[in-house]
């Protein structure tokens, strides 16, 4: 399990982490996911090692992570700017893994070169950010991590790969209880993926609920009533469209619709949203919303 | 596998090694062309003596303890470093499961390894070029391993700090270059600026700031190749026998301050913090520090250039415009300073508080040692505590020998008793000698040395009017001056050697001038050893003793033409026990009666036509 108890970190003066607390349990897939600028790729740097936090916990399985050699050596880390000396190939990259993480293993290497078909005589410089990806992808599995933390994962992979990769990674998870943490924009695939999400807003973490919890929460309603709405609603966002309203309301799914039967409505559907919608309607209410400019 | 070894990693290590690899094969090429091959190719068809090849391989490792390591030193650091310039390679590295004493220590130690091991092959195949040969030299060539290995464990040490320090890819090396030579510049300076306003202060720099500027130092001729030579008395000559390596002291100061640089360097990394990669400094702790010596050192620097740009020398003795530099000099360093640390070329929004302070600080130094409030240029030495001084004209005397006489101390101290008295009026009579002409008058500068008996040296230099008016009065300091610079024990001093010639210390002798009255033909006499040794004894020695020889005029042109005139001088080339070598010049007028007999029994002429 990892476990961020009021992080704070600031670079030069400027909050990046604000009293952080993010906790993802055994063997789930959590999607860290929030605005630009929000502290996520800052999270997982703490996540992985390499920032030390001004103040708060990081720890993973009741240890803390910096310096911290034998947890480190669980955690297998994709970056969203990877890291490929120009002149390295995938088997120098290889052989350097393989000397650094104890439980790197040489047959799963071999094993998954029909997948990924990467040349391993050809350097890091010749390849495209995808097929440098894929590799990374290719040496990440196979040091068979306790931990998978990924930061914009498939960012540049084509959707043949991404799927293929997700299939390998999800295996992971069921057959050995693999943990995945994975920062993403992408949030129409997270939805496909993920358990757990975490919504971050200015450094601190505005909600953090598992998948099918934070969607129960919120739902999309079009409703026709000539009559005024009851009282106890909480409506996030509400628009119209003839006389069609489409209502964001925050709530269970059967008080909400037991609530609206009191205005007695023409019509009345109720309907799950995405994530993507859930992002956009729960960062509208902390004014991160879309804003109607006219240029 | 993961190394048994905690605190290595090995393939971090065999990384490490890969990525070197151009640098250190261009190295061993480098000097395997430099020293084996060389040797092979220039000794094997001619003959030649064993303290020749000694020779060759010794100036090998003068050249390969100074330039070659200070620049390989920087070079390996730099290339196994250079991830901590990056921020994606820093954070691939961080994220390792390896601990950070794990990777500076593997790291460390393949620079050590890219350092070293090329040494020993080419010590190795040195060894065998001179076996090859017919007259190995394992001393010599275990001499030129050392020396290169304890000057590249400092240079690549001291490369290493500056890695740890620096977070900017392009840094590092300025960093590098600056602090190698920042004591040394940095001295110079101060002693030129004080120099312009400190009434007494010498110039040169101070030995002490070269030693804290290798490579300085190293090339300034203390380290290196010493000629070991033995006297023949049968010949009456000098024969090198061997060549030796001298400096060791400083070299392995210098392998021992590497081994400290080293262990700064590792408390340092495990304190950085990555996320400081591409700044200038990476070391939080060491940021105010750099701003305040980058601006120092760029008032110190730029004020300096700025003097001399806009007011070269006429501006060297007035106080405020060298302020005005200074405080100018600090405030484009400190603009520079603030740019590189907070990345943005809006400084001028920010508190200015730092500059304030270097600018009080600078205002009170100069300030305090134009006032003379360090006592400097009052300091006159109790004549108890001097064991010896030095008088010296033009120069600041490093071959004369010091004078243990109580006389010539005691006048010594009475001159500079009486030119520290009068500071204000010389002051005066120097300044109004600005932008007049040679003829009207110049400044004669002279230097006092003295050593004292606790071992402490103290040196002053001052500047005496010369006109017509100070030439003629007897209690001037020209004349009070030239009246202890032509005294018998100065002449002896500053003329003749400190250890009793012998014919074969003499390694050159010339005498050179006309050949009749006229002035117009000229001639040149080169005398042998024995000859020149005659002259030396029975001539020469003679006139410097009884000061007919020697002595020093300071004379004013006039009408073209001066006052003094020597027509023949003579050239005295010597070389002691130690190879130190010495040259003495003797201006010969008719007054010097032994040596302008001698002269002119070779057809000199020491009268001219008036």
């Amino acid at each position: 399990m990892i476990e961020v108890q009021n992080v704070t970190k600031s670079f030069d003066g400027v909050p990046a982490l604000n009293g952080l607390t993010l906790t993802v349990p055994q063997g789930a897939v959590y999607g860290l996911v929030g605005p630009n600028g929000a502290g996520k790729s800052t999270i997982i740097r703490h996540l992985t090692g390499i920032y030390r936090p001004d103040s708060g916990v990081v720890r993973v399985d009741g240890l803390p992570v910096y310096e911290n050699r034998a947890v480190k050596s669980r955690i297998a880390y994709i970056p969203d700017e990877l890291y490929c000396p120009g002149s390295t190939t995938v088997r120098d990259m290889m052989q350097f893994w393989r000397g650094i993480y104890p439980r790197f293993d040489d047959k799963r290497f071999e094993a998954l070169r029909d997948v990924f078909q990467l040349s391993e005589k050809q350097p890091f410089r010749r390849f495209s950010k995808g097929m440098q990806k894929q590799a990374m992808f290719w040496l990440a599995i196979c040091i068979k991590p306790d931990y998978l933390i990924l930061d914009e994962p498939v960012d540049g992979l084509d959707p043949v790969m991404r799927r293929q990769i997700w299939s390998l990674i999800l295996e992971d998870v069921t057959s050995c209880g693999t943990t995945v943490l994975v920062s993403s924009h992408n949030l129409r695939e997270l939805e496909d993926v993920c358990d757990h999400v975490g919504v971050m807003h200015h450094g601190a973490m505005l909600l953090e609920r598992s998948l099918e919890e934070l969607q129960d929460n919120i739902v999309k309603v079009q409703l026709v009533t000539e009559n005024p709405l009851p009282e106890g609603l909480n409506v996030l966002h509400s628009s119209m469209t003839g006389r069609i309203q489409t209502l964001i309301i925050r709530g269970r799914q059967h008080e909400i619709a037991d609530l609206l039967a009191q205005c007695h409505p023409m019509l009345c559907d109720l309907l799950p949203l995405s994530l993507e919608e859930v992002f956009i309607y729960e960062l509208g209410g902390v004014h991160y919303d879309i804003k109607n400019i006219v240029l | 596998m993961i190394s048994r070894i905690s605190c290595f990693n090995r393939a971090i290590f065999r990384r490490s090694l890969r990525r070197t690899a151009p640098l250190w094969v261009v190295y061993l090429i480098f000097w395997v062309i430099a020293l084996p091959l060389q040797l092979l190719i220039g000794f094997s068809r001619v003959r030649y003596e064993v303290s020749d090849l000694q020779s060759a391989i010794l100036t090998a490792a003068q050249m390969g303890s100074s330039f070659v390591c200070f620049l390989y030193g920087a070079a390996c650091a730099w290339l196994i470093f250079y991830w901590l310039f990056r921020s994606r390679s820093a954070y691939f590295y961080a994220s390792l499961p390896v601990r950070r004493e794990t990777v500076f220590v593997t790291d460390y130690c393949a620079g050590l390894v890219v350092g070293l091991v090329p040494n020993v092959a080419v010590f190795l195949l040195s060894l065998g070029a001179t076996a090859m040969l017919g007259t190995p030299q394992p001393l010599a060539c275990l001499q030129w391993l050392g020396a290169n290995c304890l000057s590249f464990l400092f240079f690549y040490s001291f490369a290493v700090v500056c890695c740890m320090v620096i977070g900017q890819i392009a840094a590092m090396p300025l960093l590098y270059l600056v602090l190698n030579f920042a004591v040394y510049v940095l001295d110079y300076i101060v002693r030129g600026l004080l120099r312009t306003f400190v009434y007494g202060m010498p110039d040169g720099t101070d030995r002490l700031a070269m030693r804290f500027s290798p490579l300085v130092f190293l090339l300034d001729g203390d380290v290196g190749p010493k000629a070991v030579s033995v006297y023949d008395n049968a010949q009456s000559v000098y024969h090198t026998v061997s060549y030796g390596f001298t400096g060791w002291s400083y070299l392995l100061a210098l392998g021992g301050a590497g081994l400290l640089f080293a262990a700064a360097a590792f408390f340092l990394y495990r304190g950085r913090e990555m996320e400081r990669s591409g700044d200038v400094i990476a070391v939080r702790a060491l940021r105010p520090i750099f701003l305040y010596f980058f601006t120092v050192g760029c008032a110190l620097v730029l004020g300096d250039g700025i003097m001399y740009l806009i007011g070269g020398q006429t501006l060297t003795a007035n106080f405020f415009p060298v302020l005005f530099c200074l405080i100018l000099g600090a405030f484009l360093g400190y603009t520079a300073a603030q740019m590189m640390l907070q990345k943005t070329m809006r400084v001028f929004t920010h508190g200015w508080w730092d500059y304030l302070v270097v600018c009080l600080c600078l205002i009170l130094f100069f300030g305090a040692a134009r006032l003379d409030l360090f006592g400097y240029s009052r300091r006159v030495p109790d004549e108890s505590k001097v064991a010896s001084v030095t008088v010296s004209a033009y120069t600041s005397g490093t071959q004369d020998r010091p004078c243990t006489d109580a006389d010539a101390i005691r006048d010594t101290l009475a001159l500079h008793s009486y030119t520290v008295g009068h500071q204000l009026e010389i002051e005066r009579a120097l300044r109004a000698l600005d932008g007049s002409s040679y003829e009207d008058g110049y400044r004669q500068d002279f230097y006092l040395t003295y050593t004292l008996k606790d071992g402490g040296t103290l040196t002053r230099k001052y500047s005496a009017p010369v006109t017509p008016e100070t030439l003629g009065d007897p209690e001037s300091l020209i004349s009070r001056f030239t009246a202890l610079y032509n005294s018998p024990a100065a002449i002896l001093a500053r003329s003749t050697p400190d250890w009793e010639l012998r014919p074969a210390d003499i390694t050159y002798c010339s005498i050179n001038g006309p050949t009749d009255e006229t002035g117009v033909n000229f001639d040149t006499v080169n005398l042998g050893s024995s000859e020149a040794y005659d002259f030396y004894v029975n001539c020469l020695l003679p006139d410097l003793q009884n000061g007919s020889l020697g002595s020093t005029s300071f004379t004013i042109y006039q009408d073209g033409k001066a006052e003094t005139w020597y027509p023949v001088s003579v050239t005295l080339d010597l070389t002691d026990a130690f190879g130190r070598t010495f040259s003495y010049s003797y201006n010969v007028s008719a007054a010097a009666e032994k040596t302008a007999a001698y002269v002119e029994k070779l057809g000199f002429c020491t009268k001219l036509a008036q």
